[in-house]
């Protein structure tokens, strides 16, 4: 036990300066004070150096991009381009790395990622409307395909993917949506995709067992 | 025993109303963590504790959940998992959960003669989880001791404790709309986010009572009103000494409602001094914070403010809203929410354990996270006739906590701080 002056009051820690006044503290009985607490302030916050060269270069390209395409201006944004091609990269590949163990959710996020992408680079290289009319439609099909191949080859996982299961399949019927407000041209890749989608949601309920309604309710409780 | 696998996983609940803000909040800093330990008077055995932990967890079954996230809301599910019990190491009150790893929201350690239960605030609250240590260091002792008998400590049956209280006791018809405005924010020099300063300094219960009582104000308030006043005359900056300096002070709720709920059951009463405005004694402060305390803590009061909170979360439009969207305005709502104080009082009372137990139990401590908006918390429990304030803060600064003991100390209290390493630092 070791005593304060300064404070009157005694100190039962195994410090040499009093805690709230920082005098020198007397010893007031033999016994040595008991540690309290391990030592845990070495830990440092951790400096991640390739995120940071990452995250400059991407910054360093974008304004590049923008004063050139700024001072060589021919009627084209192309510099949109070169920022939401490193905006999707930061989104997509960030995505990957901190939810890796989450495919789901992976898949989900990189679709909507990728198809955002398409559509602004189709727009900024002639809007000839490949992406919503061609790329969109598959790209969301095969999402849903690939949920439901991994849920049938880890046998007993549908509970498991049935939240991103049911969102990609929802994906599927946007381009049929836009078809009504004129953005897409082309019937049949748009009616492909949101019969796919509808057959998947179908084949759910079909084949779901009561874990898969139990999950079901747990997921989408309001 | 006959293993039951899977079974767990059907069972899953809704997260209470109090719960839900804590998963769109919490952060390294703001780890939402609180810990509760127990000194015994002995030292503590890791594969002792192992057994005693197995034992008390198997009559806590809504301890046992993971945190899920759905489309709307999160919740939580039932597991398989056991708590490993492990040698205390790294920061009290560390964050334990993160959303993509499914693990238990509570921990288990131990340090030298202390046992500690470190609770993620999402499953239970203090008094809740105090039923749990309590469980917890009764094994214990029955274990270590094998052939004293001991009688258990009082716990509610399991069909009682995973009750939702405030589902329970939820009046729609009278809400009040909790207002404030903005209260100071302590500054001070920072320690990084695994690091906090914790001093515990103990007193005599009845010294202390008896020292509250002189004044004619209860513990709570004559503590909450100490801390205002120490950082009054201690930190608050002259360019700022027209803000407020606010305390938020936890109410366990099952005082007032039925309840033996170990899941979140409290309300918070906010109490402020704005010393600009008011005179400065220590003695006015005092009188204002009981007056406030007396009038916050009324039953009606409590339950105007938490009817609200539960009319926001039954309201049509909040149910429906994805979660990452309700993420983001719980996380603007918590925080202007947490500007209306300077620091948070939270008094657990006198811990009830048999008296048989009495020679084996030195004393109990909690200890709060101190937040980026509340540096400096206290957390205050009895047992015996040791009455333990714990101060914990992030800031290197320590008037506040000198001011507070100073005072206790010059009305004749025989004052015993510990400590912990941070700071006897000399760099800070």
């Amino acid at each position: 036990m070791k005593y304060c002056e300064k404070c009157k009051l005694s100190v039962n820690s195994p410090v040499d300066h009093c805690p709230l006044c920082y005098a020198n503290l007397a010893r007031q009985s033999g016994e040595p004070e008991p540690l309290c607490y391990p030592d845990f302030s070495g830990e440092a916050e951790k400096y991640n150096i390739l995120f940071r060269i990452l995250l400059f270069l991407s910054l360093t390209i974008c304004v590049v991009c923008v004063t050139i395409n700024l001072i060589t201006f021919v009627n084209i944004w192309w510099c949109l381009v070169v920022v939401g091609n490193v905006v999707y990269m930061w989104a997509a590949i960030g995505t990957a790395v901190r939810r890796r163990s989450k495919i789901g959710y992976n898949i989900l996020v990189q679709v909507i990622c990728l198809a955002l992408f398409l559509v602004l680079l189709d727009w900024f290289s002639g809007h000839k409307n490949w992406s919503l009319n061609y790329v969109v439609p598959f790209l969301f099909i095969s999402a849903t395909l690939s949920i439901t191949v991994i849920i049938i080859v880890r046998r007993m996982a549908l509970h498991e993917f049935l939240l991103y299961f049911i969102l990609t399949a929802f994906l599927g019927f946007i381009p049929i949506i836009l078809l009504v407000f004129r953005q897409v041209t082309v019937l049949w890749p748009s009616l492909v995709s949101a019969l796919y989608s509808a057959l998947s949601l179908v084949s759910l309920f079909i084949f779901a067992d009561k874990a898969t309604k139990n999950e079901l309710k747990k997921r989408f409780h309001v | 025993m006959k293993k039951r696998p899977e079974k767990n996983k059907d069972t899953w609940y809704k997260l209470d109303n109090a719960a839900n803000i804590y998963p769109a909040v919490t952060t390294n800093k703001n780890t939402n963590v609180f810990r509760l330990s127990c000194h015994l008077n002995e030292t503590v055995d890791g594969l002792l504790l192992q057994d005693a932990a197995d034992i008390a967890i198997k009559s806590f079954p809504d301890f046992r959940v993971v945190m899920r996230r759905g489309l709307f809301w999160h919740y939580l599910e039932g597991t398989q998992l056991t708590p490993v019990v492990m040698p205390e190491a790294g920061r009290p009150c560390a964050r334990n959960y993160y959303i993509s790893d499914k693990c238990l929201l509570f921990s288990i350690t131990y340090f030298q003669s202390r046992i500690n239960l470190e609770v993620f605030h999402v499953i239970a609250d203090g008094t809740g989880a105090m039923e749990l240590l309590r469980a917890i260091v009764y094994h214990y002792l029955v274990l270590s001791h094998p052939h004293t008998p001991l009688p258990a400590p009082d716990i509610a049956p399991p069909s009682l404790r995973k009750e939702d209280s405030f589902q329970h006791y939820y009046n729609p018809q009278d809400k009040a709309r909790p207002r404030g405005e903005r209260a100071y924010t302590l500054a001070g020099t920072s320690f990084g986010y695994n690091t906090i300063g914790i001093i515990e300094a103990q007193v005599s219960t009845r010294d202390f009572l008896a020292l509250a009582k002189s004044k004619g104000v209860t513990a709570t308030a004559y503590i909450a009103a100490l801390l205002i006043y120490s950082i009054y005359r201690e930190l608050l900056p002259k360019r700022l000494a027209s803000r407020t300096i606010g305390a938020i002070i936890p109410v366990d709720l099952r005082g007032r409602f039925v309840s033996e709920t170990t899941r979140n059951f409290f309300g918070v009463a906010n109490v402020s001094y704005n010393f600009s405005r008011q005179p400065d004694g220590f003695d006015d402060v005092l009188r204002s914070v009981s007056e406030q305390m007396t009038q916050k803590l009324r039953t009606e009061s409590l339950a105007g403010r938490f009817n609200y909170t539960m009319g926001v979360q039954k309201n049509i439009f909040a149910r429906f809203t994805p979660l990452l969207i309700k993420n983001f305005v719980l996380n603007r709502a918590y925080q202007q929410s947490e500007r209306a104080v300077t620091c948070a009082v939270s008094n657990m009372g006198r811990i009830p354990m048999p008296e048989a137990l009495a020679p084996y139990i030195d004393r109990f401590c909690c200890l709060l996270n101190p937040t980026p908006l509340h540096k400096l918390k206290i957390c205050v429990c009895s047992y015996g006739d040791k009455f333990v304030l714990s101060f914990t803060s992030n800031i290197a600064e320590t008037k506040a906590q000198k001011h507070f003991i100073r005072h206790l100390t010059d009305n004749g209290l025989d004052v015993c701080i510990t400590c912990n390493g941070v700071y006897d630092d000399e760099i800070l």
